[in-house]
């Protein structure tokens, strides 16, 4: 086994919680990708677009922290076990992170999906909408926040004291 | 790390945890390279504590802890790190064992952490567990094991590194005297054989033979030193 190993291990193991993080993500980008898609009347497009994507991005970011750090509770020993046996921050932060990443990124694409069913059904009733841009800009606001929700997690992972982890 | 400097010298420790605590009353002591210390003394007097002080887990209130000559306080928590992954082997009171890996990936963890060739790790682990006698159970998770096989597991974790110290924290309290009789001759051929040295906080009094010296503490202050016949 080598480090990368050790972090697949991590991040395969399914937890409830990884499961509601990303279909939270999903819902979060699929409200904002029909919110996007749609083209706003008047002047404030521009303002009207950082909006929706602001808001996409603070609901994935604090999803996905909640949702690691329910994690990190559950595995905060196994975490004091790995530190004290020689493993650097840098492993922890990398466990914590690329499971973030891995749910962020699983949940903006079926969040895309959902969202774009939806805009198609919306512009068949008569609205009008914006295509392709809006998906690409709803991915990069995903694979943000799941680092932002992550990374917030993962340094607080890093910085525990080991002797109090292993005490469980 | 120096493995030719004295494994442990401790300077006038002191350790206070809240206002109420206090730890140690400035010990003083030495473990030469290839001794083999037991650490006793009725519970709460610091035996863990004094264990997570020499593997830089914890830091001292007042004194100093060196290891192979390194000031664990003056070290940068990198150099404290590498210190624990390539020097030091440590068997924790409560085993701690990962759920999600299998026993011997468990064996093989200190070896990624101490830059071990890859190619030789899953041997090394593999040869770990033959010497307790766990080879037939390598691929299973700990689940699957009793509370003296998890015991043994994290005794041939310890010493997949071949760690200079060897730190163990109540390594038979789990175990049933069959399972001692294996552990006790693998813990004396370490330290006489291998020359390596070997610090144990234990209760038993059938352990605490197997070493040199044996150093008693009692609370609040005592400390009192004996060697062994």
């Amino acid at each position: 086994m080598n480090t990368a190993g050790l972090l697949f291990r991590y991040i395969k193991e399914s937890r409830v919680e990884s499961s509601l993080g990303a279909v939270g993500a999903a819902a979060s980008i699929a409200v904002c990708l029909v919110a996007a898609s749609t083209r706003p009347t008047g002047s404030d497009a521009s303002i009207y677009q950082f909006a929706v994507s602001s808001m996409g991005f603070l609901t994935v970011a604090i999803l996905l922290s909640l949702c690691m750090m329910s994690d990190l509770l559950l595995s905060r020993q196994e975490i004091g076990i790995l530190r004290a046996l020689g493993a650097g921050k840098r492993i922890v932060i990398a466990i914590f992170l690329s499971k973030s990443i891995l749910i962020g990124i699983l949940g903006s694409i079926a969040g895309i999906a959902v969202g774009s069913v939806f805009t198609l059904i919306t512009h068949s009733i008569g609205q009008p909408y914006q295509s392709g841009e809006p998906i690409l800009r709803m991915l990069t606001v995903g694979s943000a926040g799941s680092i932002a929700g992550g990374l917030y997690v993962a340094i607080r992972a890093s910085r525990m004291n080991i002797v109090e982890t292993i005490r469980g | 790390m120096n493995i030719e400097a004295d494994a442990v010298r401790i300077k006038g420790l002191h350790k206070v945890f809240g206002s109420t605590v206090r730890l140690f009353g400035g010990l003083n002591m030495t473990v030469k390279s290839g001794e083999f210390v037991a650490v006793t003394g009725p519970t709460g007097t610091g035996k863990t504590t004094l264990i997570n002080l020499i593997s830089g887990l914890d830091f001292p209130t007042k004194g100093s802890v060196e290891v192979f000559g390194k000031d664990l306080s003056k070290t940068t928590e990198n150099e404290r790190r590498s210190i624990r992954a390539k020097g030091i082997g440590i068997v924790f009171q409560n085993s701690c064992l990962l759920s999600r890996l299998t026993v011997v990936e468990n064996v093989e963890l200190p070896l990624i952490f101490s830059s071990s060739p890859e190619d030789d790790r899953e041997e090394i682990a593999a040869e770990m567990l033959e010497l307790i006698g766990l080879s037939r159970k390598k691929h299973l998770l700990p689940s699957n094991l009793s509370a003296g096989e998890i015991r043994k597991v994290a005794i041939a974790r310890a010493l997949a590194t071949d760690p200079a110290l060897l730190l163990l924290d109540e390594p038979t309290s789990d175990l049933d005297t069959s399972t001692i009789d294996i552990l006790l001759p693998l813990l004396r051929g370490y330290n006489y054989l291998h020359n390596r040295t070997i610090v144990l906080a234990t209760n038993s009094h059938r352990l605490a033979k197997l070493a040199s010296r044996e150093i008693r503490l009692r609370w609040p202050e005592l400390v009192v030193e004996a060697i062994q016949d």
